[in-house]
Parts: C-alpha cells; sequence; structure tokens
C-alpha cells in the first residue's frame, strides 16, 4: 500500500510538472497570439504599392520604401563602424591584456552598457554627435549611437567564442614558429567565427528593432535618399515609422503593415542565426 | 486635469497607478528631451539610469561570485 507521504510526492511532482507545462504552453500561446494578431492586420496593408514608394500628398500615397532603405542604410554604418571595433577589443581582451585589474575594468564597462537604456545612448548620441560634432540627424549620427551601443554585444559574443577556443591550438600555433598576431589571425579568429557571426546577426536584430536611439538621432524624415544624401538628411527608419504611423498620423493600419515586415524581418534574422551557428558547428565538428 | 496628469509625470501610489497614465524613468527622460526641450533635466534622468544600471551590474555580480563561492564549498 501507498505511504502518505510517497502519495504527496506524487501529487506535488505531479503538479509541479502540470505548472511547468502551463508556464510552457502560455508562452508559446502569447506568442501565437502576438505574432498572429500583427499579421492578421498587417497582412491586408501589404502592397507591391506600400513596399515600393514613398509617402506623397500630390499622389495619395503611402509608402514605406524610404524606411526600409534607411533601415539598411543604419544597419550598413552601424556594422561597418562596430565590426572591426569590436573583434579588435575583444581580441586585444583575450589574447594581449596581461593586466587583470584593467581587463575587469574594461568588462564591467561592457557589462554596464549592455544594460543602459536605448533612449539614453540616444540622449547622448544627440548631445555628441549632433551637437558637438556637428553632424545632422541622418544615417550617419544614428548609425554611429547604435554602433555604440551594439558595441558590448560584439565584445562579448566575440570574447565568449575567442575564450572557448582551446589552449591546446594556440599553444601548438606558437609552438611551430607562429606569432602572436599571426597565431590569433589564422587558428584563433577562424574557430571563433561562428561565435562572432552569431553576434553580428544579434547586433543586426537590436538595430532593426531599435527606435528609442534613432528618435533623437536619425531624425522623422520620410522621403526618399540615396545613400550619400540619407547620411546627413533625417531619415526614419521602420520602426520610427511604426512609431510616426501609429501615434502622430493615426493610421494604423499602415503602422500594422509596418509591424508585419518588422516581424518577418526579426524571424529571418533569427533563422539566420540559428542556420549560422549550426553550419558553422557542423564545420567545426569536421575539423576535430 | 492638467498636463502633467495627461503624461502621466503626477505622484500615484500603487493601486492608483494600476489604471492611471505613468511614465517610467526612460519614458521621462523621452518627454524632457523630445517633447519639452529641457535637457538638464533628461540629462540627471539619464544619470539615475546609469546608477540604476551600475548597481544592478554589481548586485548581480555579488550575488554570481557568492553563489560561485558556496557551489565550491559543496563540491
Amino acid at each position: 500500500m501507498e505511504s502518505r507521504a510517497s502519495r504527496r510526492r506524487r501529487i506535488s511532482g505531479a503538479m509541479l510538472h502540470a505548472f511547468a507545462f502551463g508556464s510552457g504552453a502560455v508562452v508559446c500561446l502569447v506568442l501565437a497570439l502576438i505574432i498572429g494578431y500583427i499579421f492578421v492586420r498587417g497582412i491586408p496593408g501589404i502592397t507591391a504599392e506600400l513596399l515600393t514608394t514613398q509617402p506623397s500628398y500630390i499622389h495619395d500615397t503611402i509608402g514605406v520604401l524610404p524606411n526600409i532603405l534607411n533601415t539598411l542604410y543604419i544597419v550598413l554604418v552601424a556594422m561597418a563602424v562596430v565590426i572591426p571595433l569590436g573583434v579588435c577589443a575583444a581580441v586585444y581582451l583575450s589574447e594581449y591584456a596581461t593586466n587583470r585589474p584593467l581587463v575587469r575594468l574594461i568588462s564591467f564597462a561592457v557589462e554596464t552598457l549592455t544594460g543602459i537604456p536605448s533612449v539614453v545612448f540616444g540622449l547622448v548620441g544627440m548631445l555628441f554627435f549632433i551637437q558637438m560634432m556637428g553632424f545632422s540627424a541622418g544615417v550617419l549620427s544614428g548609425g554611429l549611437t547604435l554602433a555604440v551601443m551594439v558595441l558590448p554585444t560584439i565584445i562579448s559574443n566575440t570574447l565568449e567564442s575567442l575564450r572557448a577556443v582551446p589552449d591546446a591550438y594556440r599553444e601548438g600555433a606558437l609552438a611551430l614558429g607562429s606569432g602572436r598576431w599571426h597565431m590569433v589571425r589564422t587558428v584563433v579568429l577562424p574557430n571563433a567565427l561562428d561565435g562572432i557571426a552569431t553576434g553580428c546577426i544579434l547586433a543586426v536584430g537590436r538595430i532593426v528593432g531599435e527606435s528609442a536611439a534613432l528618435l533623437y538621432t536619425a531624425g522623422f524624415g520620410i522621403v526618399l535618399n540615396g545613400f550619400m544624401t540619407a547620411l546627413q538628411s533625417s531619415s526614419a527608419t521602420l520602426t520610427v515609422a511604426l512609431y510616426i504611423y501609429a501615434t502622430e498620423r493615426g493610421e494604423l493600419t499602415v503602422a500594422f503593415s509596418v509591424a508585419t515586415i518588422l516581424m518577418v524581418i526579426t524571424m529571418l534574422l533569427n533563422l539566420a542565426t540559428h542556420t549560422v551557428s549550426s553550419k558553422l558547428g557542423e564545420k567545426e565538428k569536421e575539423h576535430e | 486635469m492638467n498636463s502633467f496628469d495627461v503624461v502621466g509625470l503626477v505622484l500615484n501610489d500603487f493601486m492608483t497607478a494600476l489604471q492611471s497614465s505613468s511614465l517610467t524613468l526612460t519614458v521621462a527622460l523621452y518627454v524632457y528631451a523630445a517633447a519639452r526641450g529641457e535637457l538638464t533635466v533628461a540629462f540627471w534622468v539619464a544619470t539615475i539610469l546609469m546608477v540604476i544600471t551600475m548597481l544592478l551590474n554589481l548586485a548581480m555580480n555579488t550575488v554570481s561570485s557568492k553563489l560561485g563561492e558556496k557551489e565550491k564549498e559543496h563540491e
């Protein structure tokens, strides 16, 4: 006969299992509801005209092509600045820095930067790039501000993947007469490529989804510009356009269409992260 | 109702705040910097946010190192 204690244990175990299952189900349900609601309200508004034109009072059109291009421009500017800077900083911290307190201080600064709200980056970006450096609100100011914002993401991801490279690889390369930089370039960095690539894709995702920092630094312009013009002209990205259409213009249909485009981009980036990390993981296994 | 009530810059208790317009520090920063042009106040708010972030970071490091020590003791 089952004792009272074991029965109680069995019941509490079953309750915990049910609670854990329920929590998982609620998370999936909430996600499905959000995605479903945005898609149901947004997809009917996505037309070829919306994707390929710019807003015009004369032609009575609303288009998000300028916002798509501005998002792309800002991603390009930010990544062009942040990848070399972030990877080099991580390489220095991992391979060259010998002063432990300094490394700890830099790591603390990187962690703190990760936690700072994006609106603070926007404020500082506006003060530094626009007021002090004299840039106009546009892709250049926005891109540089976002580069500073995602720098910790790139540094910490690169640092993690550099530290995951076995020391035996380094020792082997040095024993064969390789210099430190040659060893980093030919042995350490290729083996840490998956972490670096994943960090870059995550950074792109953060840039695409950012709005608060760009409200101050990139402006609200929804005119179609070339890359060079957009660098110093007010250029709203997709997220800023969503804010403009939803709050200032009250065009909720367009706002939901923009939200759908952003959701699709986010899902594609997420898929890319998984694909890249699994492909590079497979390659690493082949090498071993 | 004045303009402070509308944007949610009024001091409310928890139960009232649940159903009233209530700005957090980050939104207050946006309101002061963008809508009101009060950059000095915006920077004060930014400083408070920075201090909170640093304290949280410090707390995280302390907790993880304390728990790490306990784990080592158990091993």
